[in-house]
């Protein structure tokens, strides 16, 4: 996990939106694409009401006290996390420092290994993500 | 216009999101998650493995699994099973929404019973006292009270 302390530019501030939580020590981000389509907020849209309320809870709490009590939230390649429930659902994310947490994408379990191809996507994002960083 | 329909959709989201916060549901993960979080913390704690945690309650590693997982609905003999297995305190306490600022403003650990219900609802803390209680009670089955006496080995531990 990246340990220096790093501040968003205004490009990767317009590809990711803040999801604000009362009180949060650790500011958690979700991407957007240049068209402003947002593949977090679609996914979050067509599940359950159940689901819903898991992925914000442990959300919420690992914004409000961090990843290190978290038994939901793992590591499983260059630098990409996944955020599971117990419903079933994945969430991809990545940190950029160790005071935010970018989400890029999110899968419903299909197996119970994750498919390469949805973790190749998020460490494409992550990649794409950091770059705008770089051109400022 | 680009920028337009951007804040519509993130304003979209964030209403969604707030309508999650609100719901029953949401309530209900967070206190799991908040029991299961914190007896996983017991159990690095005091160096008690799963397999440890079920053989002391007489049940299937699988359950300890299930139950860190929070796929179980816990009862509340399942709670007390648990602390007292990892020697813990087990506290359920049900208080009026915003107890700490009233605490807080009164310069004292809390008012007595009645006065605190009042007090909340003086300061619009709270808007109907009946409508917070139904909320929060806490409803014993008699099975699972019944349960929670009988034999160790027959505990039904999966709720």
């Amino acid at each position: 996990m990246p340990k220096e302390s790093i501040v968003l530019t205004e490009l990767q501030k317009e590809r990711a939106r803040r999801l604000k939580t009362e009180g949060a020590l650790i500011s958690i981000y979700v991407l957007r694409a240049a068209n402003g389509r947002c593949d977090y907020d679609n996914f979050i849209k067509k599940l359950g009401s159940k689901d819903q309320c898991q992925i914000q809870v442990i959300i919420d709490n690992i914004a409000k006290f961090g990843i290190t009590s978290c038994s939901h939230l793992k590591r499983i390649r260059e630098d990409i996390y996944e955020i599971t429930t117990r419903g079933g659902v994945r969430l991809f994310a990545f940190m950029i420092s160790n005071k935010i947490i970018i989400i890029s994408h999110g899968m419903t379990k299909g197996t119970k290994r994750v498919q390469t191809t949805e973790i190749d996507s998020a460490i494409q994002r992550k990649l794409a993500f950091l770059s705008m960083g770089e051109r400022q | 216009m680009k920028a337009e329909k951007r804040i519509a959709n993130d304003t979209a989201a964030q209403n969604l999101i707030e309508n999650i916060r609100e719901s029953f549901g949401y309530h209900f993960e967070n206190y799991i998650y908040d029991i299961t979080e914190q007896i996983a913390i017991a159990m690095e704690g005091n160096s008690i493995s799963k397999a440890q945690l079920a053989a002391k309650l007489h049940a299937g590693k699988s359950w300890v699994t299930q139950l860190l997982n929070g796929s179980n609905n816990f009862t509340l003999a399942t709670m007390v099973k648990l602390s007292n297995a990892l020697q813990t305190e087990l506290r359920l306490t049900i208080r009026p929404q915003g107890w700490e600022q009233v605490a807080e403003f009164s310069k004292e650990s809390y008012y007595p019973k009645e006065l605190l219900w009042d007090k909340c609802e003086l300061d619009g803390l709270i808007e109907n006292k009946s409508s917070h209680s139904k909320e929060k009670s806490i409803t014993l089955k008699k099975d699972s009270v019944a349960d929670a006496y009988a034999n160790e080995p027959s505990l039904s531990l999966a709720a």
